[in-house]
């Protein structure tokens, strides 16, 4: 039992560094066979790393299968103390997505290091959560701003559902939601976007209770006699350690190697202590700083013309359109690439009846950036003013390919109504309808579509 | 011949084996490492722009200032409205702490390593007699791995 537990390790070893699909691969059938020959027990998880003790409950275990998601929270709740290392989170991908979220998932709610790197495992894994559990995800626990960002992540597609049961919830006193937490994780999905999951910082390493698998009686009389068999054969690697180690070339290359390895400790610890030199002060000022959340390069002159926006934002919201437009000027003066400003300049000159102008800024945009959201919004509205039904169809589609504003799909399918497109309005409104289930609005707007009442809805 | 003792080759090829297998550990951990370190000081950035949003609430309007670039150091830095003095735990002026190495040493340790700084770039609008509001972009820069870092936030505050 020892010698086929070592040899299902190696196989396990050598499957893990080759590539491509894991049935296809070199070593996929020498795995399987010592796989075969193991019994799963708590013990056999204990002594095998990560991604050794998933490959056996992937080959063990049926797809779907309680043995399967037992096994797996077993695993989960074992090694998601720490953050995984790349060998686990790659064997974790052959998971099959059902199984992740019915094994993983449930280990979000956990208050200490396990739920947060749950939480980074699926962001990490592309797990996707349906929108209701994000309240429940919230009202679980505190949450860092790195957690944050892990969770977004787990939005997928429906971030813009979830945007708006978190206004919901943050306007309902009863919701039991951090208001801070819902308010921070709707900035993040609303307008920060993340691509990439955010490695969690840890607290001290907490004391993990054994997770008591159900281990029948023979299975824990061979998992005693294969730690006796495991205590002799260490004596004996001992033994041999000892001798090599007398070798004077071994010594030596073990010396150097002990050496090299301090060094390397000293030199890339992550956080070092204040004695270590600081960044120079004084310092002259950078040519540009790196944005932490879009990673773009943000200039002085970018600031500079990012605060004249604001002013304008401001007016806007006062509908001072001219003194907005002027703003949106300045700051375009200051700095020409700023995006934001170009996109309202467009939509002030839209409101103020300037079109061809509104329609050069708006394109000026998507040149810069084809996936800015509202400017096809915009250009839709400058073609349904001049009565270009063509191009305010095409705006508009392009429009809710980027943005899925529940304001923007009624208004493209009341457009598409309006101009007796009822088919492809109906299909607008099903594809919104789908995103926003719990809105009465869509349906609504469907009923005076079609002319009837649906009761099923 | 000694047949003990060691060639120059044999020191080489043990060395060239040494570092062979330690070059992808050493990588390993310094990513993680650094992905730690990384996701540690964005946590310490926002935390910092929210407190300073939160401040800019009860700071009375007028004495919201522009704070240029490359802003203030936040710690041994003068007194200001912010962070200087930073706790007091008692009634009296004898507990009040600031950001220095005496007064709060790991803290001191971890803001000077990076050389946290903050700054304010503030808006004023006026839409008429007693109806005014302060735009505020909240500005929290620091050196990364040699690389000027900046987060920022925004804040809109009513005159009244």
């Amino acid at each position: 039992m020892n010698i086929v537990l070592e040899n299902y390790l190696s196989a396990s070893k050598q499957l893990i560094e080759e590539s491509g699909q894991l049935n296809l691969r070199q070593s996929w059938v020498r795995c399987r066979q010592f796989a075969n020959q193991l019994q799963i027990s708590g013990d056999i998880l204990q002594q095998l790393p990560a991604y050794s003790a998933t490959l056996l409950c992937l080959i063990k275990t049926e797809e779907a299968s309680n043995a399967r998601l037992d096994l797996l929270k077993q695993i989960f709740y074992r090694f998601l103390r720490q953050i995984p290392d790349h060998h686990f989170l790659g064997m974790l991908a052959f998971v099959p997505r059902s199984d992740l979220e019915k094994s993983l998932l449930p280990f979000i709610y956990d208050k200490g290091n396990l739920g947060r790197v749950a939480c980074y495992v699926a962001a990490k894994l592309k797990v996707q959560v349906s929108p209701e559990a994000f309240e429940y995800f919230l009202k679980s626990r505190s949450w860092t701003n790195t957690d944050l960002v892990n969770l977004a992540l787990l939005a997928g597609k429906n971030a813009a559902t979830i945007c708006s049961r978190l206004e919901e919830l943050i306007s309902r006193p009863d919701s039991g939601v951090v208001r801070d937490n819902a308010d921070e994780l709707r900035y993040i999905l609303f307008d920060r976007n993340p691509e990439e999951p955010l490695v969690p910082d840890l607290a001290a390493e907490e004391k993990i209770e054994p997770a008591t698998p159900q281990i029948s009686k023979t299975e824990t009389e061979s998992a005693t006699s294969l730690k006796s068999a495991e205590a002799d054969s260490h004596e004996i690697y001992l033994g041999k350690a000892k001798e090599l180690l007398q070798k004077p070339a071994v010594a030596l290359s073990a010396l150097i190697f002990s050496l090299l390895l301090l060094i390397a400790s000293f030199t890339f610890t992550p956080e070092p202590d204040s004695s270590v030199k600081a960044v120079k002060k004084n310092r002259k000022k950078p040519e540009f700083w790196t944005d932490i959340v879009t990673q773009q390069q943000v200039t002085e002159k970018f600031i500079a013309a990012d605060k004249d926006y604001r002013m304008g934002e401001l007016f806007l919201t006062r509908d001072r359109v001219a003194e907005a437009s002027s703003l949106f000027k300045d700051a375009l003066n200051v700095d020409p690439t700023h995006l934001m400003a170009r996109l309202r300049l467009g939509y002030c000159r839209l409101l103020q009846g300037e079109n061809d102008l509104a329609v050069d800024d708006l394109k000026k945009v998507l040149q810069l950036d084809p996936g800015a959201r509202l400017a096809n919004y915009y250009l839709a509205l400058i073609a349904v003013k001049t009565g270009n039904t063509r191009q305010a169809d095409q705006h508009y589609a392009a429009e809710i390919k980027v943005n899925k504003d529940l304001s923007i799909g009624l208004e493209y399918a009341g457009f598409l109504q309006k101009n007796g497109m009822t088919e492809k309005s109906e299909k607008v409104l099903d594809e919104f309808r789908q995103i926003f289930p719990d809105r009465t609005l869509v349906v609504q707007a469907s009923d005076k579509n079609s002319g009837k009442g649906k009761q099923d809805e | 011949m000694n047949k003990k003792a060691l060639s120059l080759t044999e020191i080489m090829i043990a060395m060239s084996i040494a570092i062979t297998v330690l070059i992808p550990v050493i990588n390993m951990f310094s990513s993680a490492g650094r992905a730690v370190q990384k996701s540690t000081i964005f946590n310490f950035a926002t935390g910092l722009g929210r407190k300073i949003s939160q401040h800019l609430m009860v700071v009375p309007f007028d004495e919201i200032q522009e704070i240029s670039l490359p802003g203030i150091a936040l710690c041994d830095s003068p007194d200001d409205q912010f962070f200087s003095p930073f706790l007091n735990f008692s009634a009296d002026k004898t507990g009040l702490k600031r950001i220095t190495q005496e007064d709060l040493p790991e803290l001191y340790g971890f803001l000077n390593l990076y050389d946290f700084h903050y700054a304010l770039s503030v808006s004023n609008v006026s839409f008429g007699t007693g109806d005014e509001m302060k735009s505020v972009s909240i500005l929290v820069t620091w050196v990364e791995n040699g690389k000027d870092m900046i987060y920022q936030t925004h804040a809109y505050i009513p005159s009244n």
